[in-house]
């Protein structure tokens, strides 16, 4: 315990260094696009001639099948590119639905995957990826963060307190997305008026979502009000923005000596409105394994009002094929009214970022073909394919006018307008695994109708307290006690 | 010599104009068509693999632009082949037609595929790309093939044809230019040959009269200058005084002819330098043609009759590598990979040498290393007295096409998620087993094997984990099986093992064996131990069938079998497996529509409670009145619907009719009586279970606890941990759990106290001998006690005496039940019973 706490702890330590390293960053801002690519390709080079690497050497990449065309480009032109450039070959595999946990454990052969943001502290724990900092000093590759071209949210994409163990590659912060030309609709907005003496508009706070979403819902012409996903996978997802703003600045999963505080009125107010959708949802919505594949055609072929999702649904929705072209609208995540102003928290629900396994045997080309594909203008290339929910992950991304065309303005510049309010993604704790598991689980029971919304933050809170005792709690709370620096505290405008 | 020099021209330029038009000609009717042929292959080819890629994306970010991509691909070729049209339509009218019909029908089920997929309805795209547009696009490639290999053949022809004109011209050519060039020489010296003779006969005479011989006489005959030249001469020697002064004026005159020969002599030099232009600029065209041959886009090489290789064109050094030095005065051998069969190489040298023409594929490599198949066609090129003195080969980069080609036939045979031959290639395994055991008489055996409980992993853990789960099984049992022999996936959960080289039957069970333990160890996907188990069933061939299909299916009736044993076991097929088949398919046929024909009823027994004797409870008891077979026994036809499925559907009317009949009886007076009915382990994994029992408790206004519901304990020993998790999730609906037929299985009281069980039924077989037998009496006191010590009621089932309700009462029996006191009862003849007992509640 002594030694996981010690690991632990220089993790997190003090975080002056960290802000230390960001200064550093700073120096990259500057950095114009393509020249982290050209820096990434002549070390490579480097490392070639100095016989460190051989020529004939392959990178082992594994990717999901939702994102590889975002590694390899369209017809795998970033594939060929890199591999002219550096005349280093790629051998590119798909990765099964798994948790990154899991694959990586069970697959050593591997230089170079994908994890997401709640994956990291449990990866880190269980020592399966590396630490990315060494190697970035060695190749003096700071990670830019400035606002003009600079990695979105590096504090929860790529580190862990101070550590620097993922590259991003996907800002999958989720927003809510909801159809144009119904809410434009002169009958609806009049009769919307006449029913609920208030405007048809955007909604605001999550009593206006559901409002909006009964208004809407038509089940016996197949139109449902919402098509939020509520499967037993994905709970978490839908629930913590719900949660984390009942409170100013944050309502936060425990206290500073780690007890729960879910099982309190904000936690259940948070768990009814999860629940209330379901009345208004597609008959298949609480299915084990219904997730965005159940959710996303549904939306994309006009059956529903509302859902929720990251970037790449606005890319889905306005491909040719979608019967939903320019009738939809990316809008902030619903808040709660508190003292006259919208308090609105979000989070980043998947996020496939890059990391680099222990067993990794080309941990250097593999940090530089992770710094080459994420270059400003490489990654402007890898995310415009059709293909792929990688979702925009730089700033200069969001004023990018190829990526303008593709996602659309307004939906770049909604997500653009929530960075501010992104909380971490699940607990940030080791464990984690755990901790949502058990939270998902209670989740299903409510919008399964098996059990109350009380008894279910009742349950989780007393499951978390037993995870808690078993990783330790002593550990967990000095662990947690970083974690709520990284909260954000600012409310956001309506 | 002007006509000669007229008929060059005329030749030359005729010679031009019929390369000019010949080269338009091949560009126009096969060149151009036969690229457009080839981009038609290519992009149908590209259509193809993403329509079969399209079912296999199971996520929906990468199926969304996977389908917008088939749109784009489809457009692409409706232009391409549009294009195609306007140029060959009035070349190929038939092609044409037979690719557009083909192609029309095959669009029409893109669409439905890209369609049913924006939907996530997988199953439904890929039926239609198996089973509909995948014989439309083979027609359509076919036919494509065809028009290629058509204009391929047509274009060697006119290929031929244009060289042999062309070297007929060229030869007339040559013959009249060396004919034109001797006839100026021959005329040039004939004619100064005849001016110089007669110039010297006039030199000579002046020559001896300016010496003084006057008496010289000039004859010269004709009328030309020279002939008025010696008339004048004479004249001169007639007048001496004015000789001197004609002798000079005669000699200007002369000089003055001579210059203007000299000047008709340069002029026919002028002229023949107009024909060496002439044929100068024929050449050049000649190499123009040489040149189209050196930068074809397709591989030409030219060797002479004993290989030895002359002339490689640019596209042969692009693919290869080689440049035309690193190549000439060697074979083509040095291409060889050793890949192309040896017979293949036979065939070829037998036939040109023949003077015939091969064609076929041939794998070659390159200077690189890398292989690449080249469509080969060879010919031999002769002279005017046919001997073979070259071999023309023209080649065709077809490594792309042949990779193609190979991916859509592995996605054929072999199933994309476990990586195993798929249902079609095993059967084309088993009926090459069974051609090869019966050509050597000996045996071979056909397994079918079907995972025990995936089906109830994949719909409450998800599909992901599900095929995860396929993914490990296929690993473990391709693991447990020999080298030899062959391990596919029949579909779903389904799996086959064939094995041939087998003497007896016995020879397949230790494979058996390996195949049942590997399955031993739990599965662990992604946090879970999953415990998962096989049925095997097996077939013999020839024993259980001489086909195929009917191994296949004898395999499937054992391995139902094997199922029906208690599963996580192994059954051969016997004959009477398929006539007990035959009448449970009949039975399942019934009883899937004796709902809606409401051939269902409830019989109803009473539960008495030793306290009082009253009636606290009912238990519904399940009865079917078959139209077609009469009454069916519940021991038949309830083990069927647990198999098929049908008991989710039947359990839930059950649990519908029990609570509205309940409801009657306590609107007539009896308010406390509670009704039991029995679960069974199938609908308790369901999903819809607590709706159904909340809906029903609701619509009736029942209190929860007056639902008891019975179970087994076959539920509780197949797995433990999520029998415990369903109980308590029930067991929160606040109904009651009760074990029935307690003593029969392998319950021990660690199990039950880990069970929220409020009742414990002991089974009718310990209270039959509970009078006469000791050791019933024990066993039933035994459950008494312990049901007691957990806090449990007990009812013991089938007491039919006085002496056993005597013997219970004194035991501590709680609750009673049997045809002591009713037999089970209709609901109207069990109020009737109510009503004359007068125990109303």
């Amino acid at each position: 315990m002594t030694d996981r706490f010690s690991a632990w702890n220089s993790w997190l330590a003090d975080t002056r260094i960290g802000l230390l390293g960001l200064l550093l960053c700073c120096c990259a801002m500057s950095a114009t696009a393509g020249f982290q690519a050209d820096r990434a390709v002549a070390a490579v080079k480097s490392l070639i001639s100095s016989g460190e690497v051989d020529s004939n050497a392959v990178i082992k990449l594994v990717v999901k099948q939702g994102n590889i065309a975002n590694f390899l480009g369209n017809e795998h032109e970033l594939k060929r590119v890199w591999e002219q450039q550096t005349g280093i070959l790629l051998d590119v595999r798909i990765m099964p639905q798994l948790p990154s946990l899991e694959y990586i454990k069970s697959n050593p052969n591997v230089d170079i995957t994908i994890a997401r943001n709640r994956e990291y502290p449990d990866l880190v724990e269980q020592q399966l990826i590396t630490e990315l900092g060494p190697l970035a000093n060695r190749f003096s590759m700071p990670l830019a963060d400035d606002s003009e071209s600079g990695y979105l949210l590096p504090q929860y994409q790529a580190y862990l307190g101070d550590k620097l163990v993922a590259i991003p590659a996907d800002g999958d912060v989720a927003v809510l997305y909801i159809r144009k030309d119904k809410l434009e609709d002169e009958a609806n907005q009049a009769l919307y008026l006449h029913r609920y003496g208030e405007p048809l508009q955007p909604p605001q706070s999550w009593q206006e979502y559901q409002q909006q979403v009964e208004f809407f819902h038509q089940p016996d012409q197949e139109f449902y009000g919402s098509v939020e996903q509520r499967d037993l996978a994905s709970g978490w997802m839908f629930w913590i923005p719900r949660y984390t703003s009942q409170s100013f600045p944050n309502q936060y999963l425990f206290d500073e000596q780690m007890r729960p505080l879910i099982d309190s009125p904000a936690g259940v107010a948070a768990t009814e409105s999860y629940r209330a959708t379901v009345a208004y949802s597609p008959p298949g919505i609480l299915k084990a394994g219904n997730s965005y594949t159940y959710t996303l055609p549904l939306f994309a072929n006009g059956y529903g009002y509302s859902t929720m999702i990251t970037l790449a649904g606005a890319k889905v929705f306005g491909l040719s094929s979608s019967k939903i072209k320019d009738k939809f609208l990316a809008v902030p995540m619903p808040g709660k009214r508190i003292n006259g102003e919208i308090h609105r928290r979000t989070t980043l629900i998947y996020g496939n970022n890059i990391v680099i396994p222990s067993s990794s045997e080309q941990p250097e080309l593999a940090f530089l073909f992770a710094m080459w594909l994420t270059d400003p203008d490489i990654s402007v290339t890898g995310l415009s394919v059709k293909g792929g929910f990688a979702d925009p992950f730089r700033y200069s991304h969001f004023t990018d006018p190829g990526l303008q065309q593709i996602y659309g303005a307004q939906v770049l510049d909604t997500v653009a307008a929530e960075l501010d309010s992104v909380v971490p993604a699940g607990t940030g704790l080791p464990g984690d695994v755990e901790y949502i598991n058990a939270l998902n689980r209670n989740l299903h029971r409510v919008a399964s109708g098996t059990l109350s919304a009380s008894q279910a933050m009742a349950e989780t809170s007393r499951d978390w307290n037993l995870i808690t005792d078993r990783y330790g709690r002593e550990l967990q709370i000095k662990r947690w006690k970083q974690i709520l620096k990284h909260y954000p505290g600012a409310v956001s405008k309506p | 010599m002007i006509l000669l020099v007229g008929a060059l021209l005329f030749i030359s330029n005729g010679i031009i104009r019929d390369a000019s038009e010949r080269l338009a000609d091949i560009h126009r009717t096969q060149v151009k068509p036969l690229a457009e042929v080839n981009e038609l292959q290519s992009k149908i080819n590209r259509v193809r693999v993403t329509e079969i890629y399209l079912p296999l994306m199971g996520d929906y970010f990468a199926l969304a632009a996977e389908i917008d991509r088939l749109h784009t691909l489809i457009a692409d070729f409706d232009q391409s082949f549009d294009r195609f049209k306007d140029h060959t339509k009035s070349i190929y009218p038939l092609e044409i037609k037979s690719i557009n019909n083909s192609w029309k029908r095959l669009r029409g089920n893109l669409q439905k595929v890209a369609e049913a997929a924006s939907l996530s309805q997988l199953d439904d795209a890929r039926r239609i790309s198996t089973y509909e547009s995948s014989p439309r696009f083979v027609s359509l490639s076919r036919t494509l093939d065809g028009l290629a290999q058509k204009i391929k053949i047509e274009s060697d022809s006119v290929y031929q044809q244009a060289l042999s004109s062309l070297e007929k011209k060229r030869r007339q050519f040559l013959i009249i230019s060396v004919m034109a060039v001797l006839s100026g020489i021959g005329l040039l010296l004939l004619f100064s040959r005849s001016l110089s003779v007669r110039v010297g006969y006039l030199r000579r005479a002046f020559n001896r009269i300016a010496e003084g011989d006057m008496d010289e006489t000039l004859e010269i005959k004709g009328n030309d200058e020279l002939a008025e030249l010696a008339a004048a001469f004479a004249v001169m020697k007639e007048k001496v005084r004015s000789r001197e002064q004609a002798l000079n004026l005669a000699r200007d005159e002369l000089e003055v002819r001579v210059q203007h020969r000299t000047q008709a002599l340069h002029d026919t030099n002028q002229q023949l330098s107009a024909e060496v232009e002439e044929r100068r600029k024929a050449e050049q065209n000649l190499r123009i043609l040489s040149q189209a041959v050196s930068q074809s886009p397709v591989s030409i090489i030219i060797t002479d009759n004993t290989g030895s290789i002359e002339y490689v064109n640019q596209a042969f050094t692009t693919i290869t590598g080689y440049s035309s030095e690193e190549v000439k005065g060697n074979t083509p051998r040095m291409l060889s990979s050793g890949k192309t069969a040896f017979a293949t190489y036979q065939q070829l040298w037998t036939t040109i040498l023949a003077g015939g023409e091969w064609e076929g594929e041939i794998c070659n490599r390159k200077k690189s290393g890398e292989l690449h198949w080249e469509y080969t066609h060879i010919s031999p090129v002769k002279d005017e007295n046919d001997v073979i003195t070259h071999f023309l080969s023209i080649k065709q980069d077809v490594t792309e096409k042949k990779a193609q080609q190979e991916k859509i036939l592995y996605q054929a045979q072999y199933d994309s998620l476990t990586d195993l031959p798929n249902r079609m290639l095993a059967l084309d395994r088993l009926e090459s087993t069974i051609r090869q055991s019966r050509r050597n008489n000996i045996k071979a055996i056909l397994m079918f094997i079907d995972l025990d409980g995936f089906k109830h992993i994949n719909d409450s853990l998800g599909h992901d984990v599900g095929d995860v789960l396929l993914i490990q099984a296929a690993r473990r049992l391709r693991d447990s099986v020999r080298a030899v022999d062959t391990v596919a996936r029949h579909g779903g959960d389904e799996f086959l093992v064939i094995m041939g080289g087998i003497e007896d039957r016995d020879d397949g069970l230790p494979v058996v064996e390996n195949l049942l333990s590997a399955f031993a160890d739990p599965f662990k996907i992604a946090g879970n131990d999953l415990v998962v188990t096989a049925s095997i069933g097996l077939a013999l061939y020839p024993d259980d069938g001489e086909d195929a299909n009917v191994m296949l299916r004898n395999a499937d009736m054992a391995m139902y079998q094997a199922k029906d044993n208690g599963r996580n076991t192994f059954h051969f097929y016997n004959p009477s497996i398929h006539e007990h088949l035959s009448k449970r398919l009949e039975l399942e046929k019934y009883l899937r529509h004796a709902i809606s024909k409401q051939e269902l009823s409830l019989a109803y027994q009473p539960i008495i409670d030793m306290d009082g004797e009253r009636v606290v409870a009912v238990e519904a008891l399940l009865r079917w009145s078959c139209g077609a077979l009469g009454e069916v026994s519940p021991v038949q036809f309830i083990p069927l619907a647990e198999q098929t499925g049908l008991i989710i559907e039947i359990g839930n009317w059950v649990i519908e009719n029990a609570c509205q009949q309940l409801k009657q009886w306590h609107n007539m007076g009896y308010p406390h009586l509670s009704v039991s009915v029995n679960i069974s382990p199938r609908q308790i994994q369901g999903e819809d279970l607590h709706q159904t029992i909340l809906q029903h408790l609701h619509t009736n206004e029942l209190a929860a606890e007056q639902l008891i519901l019975e179970m087994t304990e076959g539920m509780l020993i197949r797995n433990p941990a999520e029998a415990r998790r369903i109980l308590i999730s029930l067991k929160d609906l606040g109904v009651q759990l009760a074990m029935d037929d307690f003593g029969t299985g392998y319950s021990s009281l660690s199990n039950l106290k880990n069970y929220p069980f409020d009742l414990l039924k002991i089974d009718r077989e310990f209270v039959f001998d509970i009078e006469d037998d000791p050791a019933d009496r024990a066993m039933v006191l035994a459950a008494i006690n312990m049901g007691k010590g957990l806090g449990l009621k007990t009812i013991a089932e089938g007491v039919e005496t006085q002496r056993q309700l005597d013997l219970l009462r004194d035991m501590g029996c709680d609750r009673v039940q049997g045809y002591f006191h009713s037999k089970p009862l209709k609901a109207e003849q069990l109020q009737s019973w109510l009503e004359r007992n007068s125990v109303i509640e």
